[in-house]
């Protein structure tokens, strides 16, 4: 659960009591899934937004509930969600009348098997849950893990903030007066309607925010700014934006009503606005910079750290002119609001400006990991093949979260679903067993040790990948479904191509590209542990299986010897054939297997990523020793970066190494190199001519973070004196002091160049 | 009949791909092991002999005595501290086995010196070979140590099989005239050390004096090569202005030389000495030279006309 950066959080909990006792009175009263989302719609909004904060300049700030409406964890939960510890923490600590500990009861045992994602674990199919039948991949060694969410919602801002809500109505009643010849249902555009009422309502709210503060300032400027923030929030109920700060204010209500933590490609929606007001002298550079560095905050706010991407950049915009200059006063927002939010993206081609790189670069070499790197040269051709779509699709490819592709309002790609690719090395080693656990995890086969060839092993290896890859694909499918029938997701929806066509809801065919992604972690320690086995068991023959098994068993402890010729077996990252090409194997095996799920299981695409957050370290946590010479439990490579300490043979192999794998395959792979600050600011950019070879090359993605080594050591020791020290992870930005200490650990091995 | 082909061979203690202070753009840097002077603050002093020598990397030891087993000649050993065993190392009576290697898994114990061939060494450099031309200014191929030109029949060979690739020489200039003659025409560039003015000072501080080098600087000069003066400036130790006097003059006497380069004083020497089980010199700062000093000095420099100068 996140916590979102309100200076007065709301205490007591009457307003999740209040929803709850609205979504008991709505599901009695109503059996349209539409009809009970408006009446939560009603409940949630505006209850939850919150006041203008003195810092800022726009209105935004929001809390969301510990019951609620959300779409995905970020957001509060999926659906209708609880969070139940801090509720019941609410029950044992916190004071109140009878009548509200009765309403707390009430509410925790309401909503016990109501709540989304109770329902649908339970309901996953038997089928798929004798394969994947953990969630909880933090505390229990699991091979692959479901993840239950609505990840990547990209609504067609630009299209908002174009004809604004009377356009949005227009179209809602346009598509209601056709049901009788399309058969859509009527109620479902009522509903549509009434969801864009409680929008109204928000944008009231926040106008009287805006009012409350402007009567209580004594600064006769920020009376002025309130006021005409007021008349903004109050002009964009009846009709279309027609400045910065109104087409701002609309997309960000309406985002948090969706709710929604991916605010796409904000050069194109809001770089018309920003060049007309500049222009006609409506506001000056600086007042519109600083509505993009208060855009920025509020997207920290909303504290969903492995989201909140901002793209600008790159090609398929309507208005590049315009985008560019947008695009260049958000590379100042991003270099001067030191927040880890918003994830901001840089698309870029080989026409884009030389002062929107210099930019990104001055960003990186402060420190600020933003802007990501995204080439799309490499990117669309790729991506073209790997969803089947023509090159005007591909243009509107946006990262979402970590860095799963989706295309902008069209389709939808949720990662739910990971696998620990090592965990299942692990499995096939030990014939399925899993020795952490002490249990089958897997279907029995043959040990390493019964295997005569290595070619035997591998392919055992990968079937029990096989396995679960199926499950996973089958998974993400049923929670589809079951999404799609419980909650329409309106608001999303009407920002999505294909809903208000179809009148139906984004997961229950109102989208017309459902696709999906799977998590992979762990490959590159399974490649380098692959090499180990086939170079000392089957090659060499230095090594005997029984005695690799029976070290890495006892976590090479009394066998420091086996453990020493297993790490000395070459490394991926080092441009070495041998074991980049047992990666490359591995990689596309992995690609092309998820891949040809997709037909299978009914979905357009289906996909893995390899891009990682955290979770090579909380995942490696429950996969024992390894042939790589990795011991029990330590952090995995982070996605198909080098193990750490690895790559011995210096950054243009490691850079050699990488460029390997294709990206046409896939849904998404993301690239972490550290300079120190003294090599990124070479005098003579030399750094930065290798990130662009890298690109000319083939390099897809990058993300850089420049921090020194001694950096980090203190802030280990010192964390007080070093909050503001943000590093990359995998597929987040975090202050480093934040993190869990084997996090920080893991990031600190590896190597800086 | 062909003859047998038979590969030349050197101690090298590294090679450093993404060099990016040795010289024009990118480059790779070989290290040669071995070196005729003992400068004082030298920050390789692993480099020193030519043979290999044991590296103990005491922060990254757990003390596990894997290496006390290993080794038949008593390198490792072991203390009580506290009642704690602790890991002790003497390298007096390392012969450079590599047993104790096999078994740590620490990384904590390294081998300095690698004996190599030519081929390896081409194979090495020509994967790194597209970064050397993705700046403007070509990149290539450093030869440092150590002192590289104790190794020019080994360089000839080894620069038949890199073809095209941009070559510098870095160097103390301490060697004799007929391997300068040699390595000549294969070096692009020179990187060529001025470390003290003083001929009686340079001798005590680094274990020769530099009339040798005077003149090979001079030989190169009038042959016509381009050179890169290289200038370590260790506070309290050569910043005189006698030496800044000196290097001015050289500038003078040799205006073709493209620009002097002022290499401060780092302390990493100091850690490597610690870990080779050497005794650094008192004489040396425990600090690195600050950028207020480096300001100082290149004006000084430029207080007696030297403009051709600046950081490395």
């Amino acid at each position: 659960m996140n916590h979102w950066k309100v200076r007065n959080p709301r205490e007591d909990l009457s307003f999740e009591i209040n929803f709850t006792k609205a979504h008991r009175e709505a599901v009695a009263a109503y059996s349209h899934p539409a009809q009970i989302e408006l009446a939560l719609l009603k409940a949630q909004y505006p209850a939850i937004l919150m006041p203008i904060e003195e810092t800022d300049i726009l209105a935004g700030r929001i809390q969301f509930g510990l019951v609620g409406l959300g779409i995905q964890g970020q957001t509060g939960g999926t659906g209708y969600y609880i969070d139940e510890p801090r509720v019941t923490e609410a029950l044992e600590f916190a004071t109140g009348n009878a009548q509200y500990r009765e309403n707390l009861h009430d509410m925790l045992t309401y909503w016990k098997a109501r709540n989304t994602y109770e329902q649908v674990l339970r309901n996953t199919p038997s089928d798929i849950r004798s394969i994947i039948p953990s969630e909880q991949w933090k505390t229990q060694p699991v091979a692959a893990s479901p993840i239950i969410r609505m990840a990547g919602a990209f609504i067609d801002f630009d299209k908002l903030v174009s004809i604004g809500i009377p356009g949005l109505r227009k179209e809602i009643a346009a598509a209601k007066e056709a049901c009788p010849d399309t058969g859509n249902d009527p109620v479902y555009f009522d509903c549509l309607d009434g969801a864009l009422d409680v929008l109204v309502d928000c944008c009231h709210a926040y106008a009287d925010f805006a009012i409350a503060e402007a009567g209580t300032t004594q600064n006769p400027q920020r009376k002025v700014e309130m006021q005409s923030l007021a008349d903004a929030c109050i002009a964009i109920t009846s009709r279309a934006p027609s400045s910065l700060l109104e087409a701002i204010e609309l997309c960000w209500i309406y985002g948090l009503m969706c709710p929604l933590i991916e605010f796409g490609r904000m050069d194109e929606y809001l770089g018309d606005w920003y060049a007309h007001d500049i222009d006609a002298q409506v506001i000056t550079e600086e007042q519109a910079l600083r509505m993009i560095q208060n855009l920025f905050v509020l997207i920290d706010s909303l504290d969903c750290e492995t989201d909140g991407r901002v793209i600008v950049g790159g090609y398929g915009r309507r208005n590049p002119v315009n985008a560019d200059r947008f695009c260049l006063a958000a590379c100042e927002a991003c270099r001067t609001v030191k927040e880890i939010l918003p994830q901001f993206t840089l698309r870029f081609d080989k026409d884009t400006p030389p002062e929107i790189w210099d930019a990104s670069m001055r960003c990186i070499g402060e420190g600020r990991t933003f802007p990501l790197l995204y080439n799309d040269e490499v990117l669309i051709p790729a991506v073209m093949h790997a969803f089947d779509v023509d090159r005007a699709r591909a243009e509107t490819y946006m990262p979402l979260g970590c860095g799963e592709i989706e295309f902008d309002h069209y389709s939808f790609g949720s990662p739910n679903g990971s696998l620990g690719t090592l965990k299942v090395l692990e499995l096939a080693i030990h014939g399925g067993f899993d020795p952490v656990g002490k249990t089958y995890l897997s279907f029995k086969s043959p040990t390493l040790a019964e295997c005569s060839s290595y070619e035997e092993f591998a392919a055992i290896y990968k079937n029990h990948l096989t396995y679960f890859i199926e499950a996973q694909a089958k998974y993400e499918k049923y929670l589809y479904e079951a999404i799609g029938k419980r909650h329409p997701f309106m608001m999303v929806s009407m920002l999505y191509d294909g809903c208000l066509a179809t009148g139906k809801g984004i997961f229950d065919g109102g989208c017309q590209y459902l696709a999906g992604s799977i998590e992979l972690y762990g490959n590159v320690d399974s490649a380098n542990s692959l090499a180990a086995i086939k170079r000392l068991v089957f090659e060499e023959r230095t090594m005997s299986a029984r005695e690799m098994i029976t070290a890495l068993d006892n976590n090479f402890v009394g066998f420091e010897q086996q453990r020493k010729a297993m790490m000395d077996v070459p490394k991926y990252g080092n441009d070495d054939a041998f074991v980049d090409d047992i990666l490359l194997d591995l990689h596309n095996f992995l690609c092309e297997t998820v891949r040809k799920q997709a037909p299978k299981v009914g979905l357009k695409s289906y996909l893995c990523v390899n891009i990682n957050n955290a979770q090579n370290t909380t995942l490696g946590r429950w996969v024992g020793a390894t042939p790589d010479g990795r011991k029990s439990g330590m952090p995995m490579a982070n996605a198909n970066n080098p193990a750490s300490g690895t790559d011995t043979n210096g950054l243009t192999c490691m850079l050699n190494s990488i460029v390997k794998l294709p990206h046409d395959n896939m849904a998404g792979m993301v690239q972490n190199l550290r300079f120190t600050r003294e090599t990124w600011n070479n005098k003579d950019g030399k750094a930065q001519l290798l990130v662009r070879d890298y690109f000319e090359r083939g390099g897809a993605q990058l993300m850089v973070t420049v921090v020194g080594k001694r950096d980090l050591e203190l802030a280990m020791a010192h964390p007080e004196e070093h909050t503001d020290l943000i590093v990359r992870i995998g597929g987040l930005s975090a202050r480093f002091v934040n993190l869990k200490k084997d996090v920080q650990q893991e990031i600190y091995d590896r190597t800086s160049y | 009949m062909t003859e047998p082909v038979i590969d030349t061979y050197a101690t090298i203690f590294d090679i450093q791909s993404f060099s990016i202070n040795d010289g024009p753009g990118i480059r790779t840097t070989v290290f040669f092991k071995g070196c005729p002077l003992s400068c004082l603050w030298c920050h390789n002093p692993e480099s020193h002999t030519t043979g290999v020598q044991l590296m103990y990397h005491s922060n990254l030891c757990t003390h596990c005595m894997q290496c006390v087993g290993a080794c038949a000649q008593g390198v490792h050993g072991m203390r009580d501290v506290n009642g704690r065993l602790m890991h002790t190392v003497d390298s007096t009576l390392c012969i450079g086995s590599g047993e104790c290697l096999k078994v740590c898994c620490y990384h904590a114990l390294s081998l300095v010196g690698q004996r190599v061939s030519s081929d390896q060494v081409a194979q090495r450099i020509l994967k790194d070979s597209r970064y050397f031309t993705v700046s403007e200014e070509r990149g290539g191929v450093t030869f440092s140590g150590g002192e590289p030109m104790l190794h020019v029949p080994f360089i000839l060979e080894l620069v038949k099989k890199i073809p095209g690739i941009h070559i510098c020489m870095e160097t103390s200039g301490y060697a004799g005239r007929k391997a300068f003659e040699e390595v000549m025409p294969v070096v692009d560039l020179f990187l060529f050390d001025y470390k003290v003015t003083d001929a009686e000072l340079h001798r005590r501080l680094c274990g020769a004096d530099n009339t040798m080098i005077l003149e090979n600087l001079e030989y190169l000069y009038e042959q016509g090569k381009d050179i890169i003066l290289r200038i370590p400036l260790i506070p309290s130790v050569n910043d005189t202005d006698e030496h800044f006097d000196g290097i001015a003059g050289i500038m003078k006497r040799y205006p073709r030389i493209l620009r002097a380069e002022i290499m401060p004083y780092h302390t990493y020497g100091l850690a490597k000495s610690g870990e080779l089980g050497l005794e650094p010199s008192a004489l040396l700062p425990r600090q690195g030279a600050t950028d207020e000093m480096v300001d100082t000095w290149l004006e000084k420099l430029a207080e007696r006309g030297c403009t051709k100068v600046c950081r490395s």
